[in-house]
């Protein structure tokens, strides 16, 4: 398989991998003639030894899988993957760069990714980094490839980093009187050391947080959050702020966002203030949110509150004819660079700005 | 280009004295850590602004003069040794804390700010920066950067890597790039991430903003006896299947402990051939808990004895011991080589049994200190480079012990980075045809190969090897190596 798609690389003029297609956005290419390699005929986890923390699996293997065997020696995926239900692959998780809201206690994506093998522009097998927690040798390709959007290499292989399950965990939500009040209550957590899963905060200015640890310190750390936040905290199950909330119907758009810190308030209120794009979920410690967009009419707006604060942003699910980034793409231009020299003779869909996004920005 | 030229030409762009070539200066500059490598460069550059090394860069790049950015030279892989075509670009005047955000918990820094000085102008604020690197007394966070440096505590709170969100980075070519938001994620790929650990062959991080952590309320720090090294690895396992996941988890051997005794007096459990070191941070209320836990764990793992520090000073003390073993080492041995393979966990207790046969066979005594939780050895080879052919046989020994670790299925280094020293071994890891991705990767940001140049690759040329020994800041004692 991995020499077909080797040879595929070398006979067409532009290869797209495909995974389970839980992010089509990223992959849109309208107009674009590709040859689609779909991933998920390699699949399988190929080493895993529960006391190496580490396990390694075809890129086309569902994630859904991987879970399923960790799980059986209580080891998790600490960087939170999303779409896991969707069927989301190994391989798409890695190159679409996106973490849940439980990587507060451990770290994103990119701390766990240990090493990969993919096919680069030049129809050649490529690895980069090791089976091991721990090492510096050679450039750092495992990160490289996160949020690579296939655009650098055909991922054939991964490594990643596991971790135990936490033994307990607790969720607690507040209902606060505004985006001001729980992004202060955020921040007065944030700034303790307290075994913190997950901060987040929805549209109706609610706060989650999550935190783990050791049963026995289970109410012991809410003692202590109850005393951080004055107010009422209600004790929830551990279920992310959304769950259906990332499905999109119709001519909806789902747009993921990263933005500079201290920028959660004036990114909130923006958001709020636009007519066609509501916020699905804000985590203030990482830099992200979730945002959802009536339709491609809807971006221009999107596009000047991300301007304005440094923001940047890509459309992940709805119907777009490209990938779509918005805001400050000033990234752009070393990734093409890069790309250039991993893919000389651009086999792979390129990062560039296209007519689409000039239509967004009017 | 001759000397002359060069000074000539870099006097029409920088002011006078931002430039050196005495030959006490170039002789300063003649090796970093790695002190079996000396190579004098043709000029040093001290730039006093992120301006004028974006001007020093892009006359490298225009002349096609090879340049080595250097921070504190501590590197112990021969990373920042001279080229001798090039020049050195000292960083340690761009030593500015550019800004602290106190609220969102980040800093923003000149490449040349020391380490431990950034921890410390936070401390009032109950915040530090985790990467800790024994060498943070005098090593750079630009170095840090370059070679994602860990240190003790980098088994939960991982490397610098994990700890950089964003940077302005200078590339070879002159271009000056963002790369990362500073909020920890990003869209499209991860720059960042390439761009920490390159080794300095990409360009120059010119600002690094930096992640800030609230300080652990609360340590629990103990020394766990073993009769075996093997029983102090399997205690490690132990410790880390539980779910308990400690701040580090260090193992010392005998020879370790007795130097450590005799340097500062730290005390170990008595009769014992290894020690554990583990040690729990957080919250006050996990950490209450956790101790619990692990204290059960260790009584299970048949320690022979288990000290727990009563207090800071105690925790510093054992701190002390662990971090002073190699400069420790030092004293009771004229010269080593420290090397920095990493191996699986589950391989540890079979590549310490080899080592140690590999030792006896060689006649080279060779003392064990190293980051367990994470399989990074630091096999410490005495020898004496006076008498002759001793240097020959460590080196032999070194070699072995890094091809030990290529078979078991682990790394050359864990992070003190490929640099010059073991560039051989990268094609144990990588074929040729990753080698050559990685190549392509640098030119495209250093299309001339002027960052850095000869080293991380394998076909590079090297300088001949000189002695082995202490780092001029370790005979002072301002530094120790982990
Ligand atoms: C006593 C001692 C103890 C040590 N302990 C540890 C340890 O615990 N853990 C660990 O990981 N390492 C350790 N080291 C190794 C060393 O301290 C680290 O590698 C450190 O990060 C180097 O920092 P420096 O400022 O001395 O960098 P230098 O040695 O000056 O440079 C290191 C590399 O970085 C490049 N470089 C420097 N600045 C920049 C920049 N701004 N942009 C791009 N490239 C740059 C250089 O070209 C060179 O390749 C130790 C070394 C010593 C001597």
């Amino acid at each position: 398989m991995i020499d077909d798609w080797c040879q595929a690389v070398l006979q067409q003029d532009k290869v797209l991998p495909t995974g389970g297609g839980t992010k089509p956005a990223l992959r849109a290419a309208e107009g674009v003639s590709t040859v689609q390699l779909d991933t998920r005929s390699l699949s399988g986890v190929l080493a895993y030894d529960p006391s190496e923390f580490l396990i390694t699996a075809a890129s086309g293997t569902p994630l859904s899988e991987l879970q399923a065997v960790l799980g059986e020696h209580q080891q998790y995926l600490p960087f939170d993957p999303l779409f896991v239900n969707e069927q989301s692959t190994l391989g798409g998780t890695v190159a679409s760069g996106l973490s849940g809201p439980r990587s507060l206690l451990y770290g994103t994506l990119r701390d766990f990714v240990m090493e990969v093998e993919f096919i680069d522009g030049l129809g050649k097998l490529v690895r980069g980094g090791g089976k091991v927690v721990k090492n510096a040798a050679g450039f750092d390709f495992p990160k490289l490839m996160v949020g690579s959007y296939g655009r650098l290499g055909i991922l054939t292989e991964v490594t990643l980093k596991v971790l135990p399950v936490p033994i307990a965990t607790r969720t607690l939500f507040q209902s606060c009187a505004s985006f001001s009040q729980a992004i202060a209550a955020a921040q007065t957590l944030l700034a303790q050391p307290l075994p913190i899963a997950a901060v987040e905060i929805g549209p109706d200015f609610g706060l989650r947080v999550e935190f783990a640890g050791l049963q026995a310190s289970m109410d012991k750390v809410q003692h202590r959050v109850q005393e951080l936040l004055s107010g009422e905290l209600e004790r929830r199950d551990a279920q992310p702020l959304w769950s259906e909330e990332l499905q999109v119907s119709g001519d909806e758009l789902l747009v993921r966002i990263a933005f500079p810190p201290g920028k959660s308030l004036e990114l909130a209120e923006g958001l709020a203030g636009l007519d066609g794009s509501r916020l699905v979920s804000l985590a203030p410690a990482g830099g992200v949110a979730w945002v959802k967009a009536d339709g491609l009419q809807s971006l221009g707006d999107m596009e000047l509150v991300l301007q304005g604060l440094g923001a940047s942003a890509v459309v992940v699910r709805g119907h777009v004819t490209e990938l779509t980034l918005l805001g400050k793409t000033g990234w752009v231009g070393l990734a093409s660079r890069i790309q250039l020299a991993i893919d000389p003779h651009g086999k792979f869909l390129p990062f560039e700005l296209s007519a689409q996004r000039n239509a967004v920005n009017g | 280009m001759s000397r002359d030229t060069i000074v000539d030409s870099l006097l029409s762009i920088l002011p006078a004295d931002r430039l050196q070539n005495s030959a006490s200066a170039l002789a300063a500059f003649q090796s970093d850590g790695l002190t079996a490598f000396a190579v004098q460069p043709r000029a040093i550059v001290v730039p006093r602004s992120a301006e004028e090394v974006v001007q020093t860069v892009q006359w490298c790049h225009r002349q096609g003069v090879p340049f080595v950015a250097r921070g504190s030279g501590t590197s112990l892989s021969g990373g920042s040794l001279p080229h001798a075509d090039g020049i050195v670009i000292a960083l340690n005047r761009l030593n500015r804390v550019l800004e602290v955000d106190l609220p969102n918990r980040r800093a923003v820094v000149e490449p040349g700010v020391i380490n431990s000085v950034l921890t410390s102008m936070v401390a009032h604020a109950g915040l530090y920066y985790a990467p800790d690197p024994s060498s943070q007394q005098v090593c750079t966070i630009g170095g840090n950067v370059a070679f994602n440096s860990g240190g003790a505590h980098c088994l939960k709170y991982g490397m610098t890597s994990n700890h950089v969100l964003a940077m302005k980075m200078l590339l070879a070519d002159g271009e000056l790039v963002d790369v990362g938001l500073g909020g920890g994620e990003c869209i499209g790929p991860d720059l960042l991430g390439l761009m920490v650990g390159s080794e300095g062959l990409l360009g120059i991080a010119l600002e690094i903003t930096v992640k800030l952590m609230p300080r652990p309320e609360k340590f629990h720090t103990v020394l766990a006896g073993y009769d075996t090294l093997q029983q102090a690895g399997a205690a490690v396992a132990t410790i880390i299947g539980s779910g308990l996941l400690p701040a580090a988890i260090e193992i010392m051997d005998r020879l370790s402990m007795q130097a450590a005794t005799a340097a500062v007096g730290a005390r170990y459990p008595e009769n014992v051939e290894a020690v554990l070191i583990v040690e729990l941070d957080g919250s006050t209320e996990s950490v209450d808990t956790e101790r619990c836990l692990l204290d059960e764990l260790l009584s299970k793992s048949g320690a022979s004895e288990v000290i727990v520090a009563a207090d800071a000073q105690e925790r510093a003390t054992i701190w002390k011991g662990r971090k002073s073993v190699f400069s420790a080492v030092g004293h009771l041995s004229p010269d080593f080589i420290v090397q920095d393979g990493v191996v699986p966990r589950s391989q540890l207790g079979f590549a310490l049994q080899r080592i140690e046969a590999m030792s006896r066979e060689a006649g080279i005594a060779v003392a064990n200190v190293f980051h367990a939780g994470d399989g990074n050895l630091h096999p410490l080879i005495m020898f004496d480079g006076r008498k002759p052919g001793e240097l020959q046989n460590a080196e032999r020994l070194a070699e072995k012990i890094v091809q030990l670790c290529i078979e078991l299925g682990g790394s050359i280094t864990g992070e003190h980075g490929v640099g010059m020293e073991k560039r051989q071994f990268l094609p144990g890891m990588f074929s040729e045809d990753s080698l050559d991705c990685m190549r392509r990767t640098r030119i495209a940001c250093d299309p001339k190969e002027i960052a850095n140049r000869g080293k991380m690759f394998p076909d590079a040329e090297a300088p001949a090897l000189g002695m082995y020994g202490l780092h001029p800041l370790e005979k002072q004692g301002v530094a120790s190596r982990m």
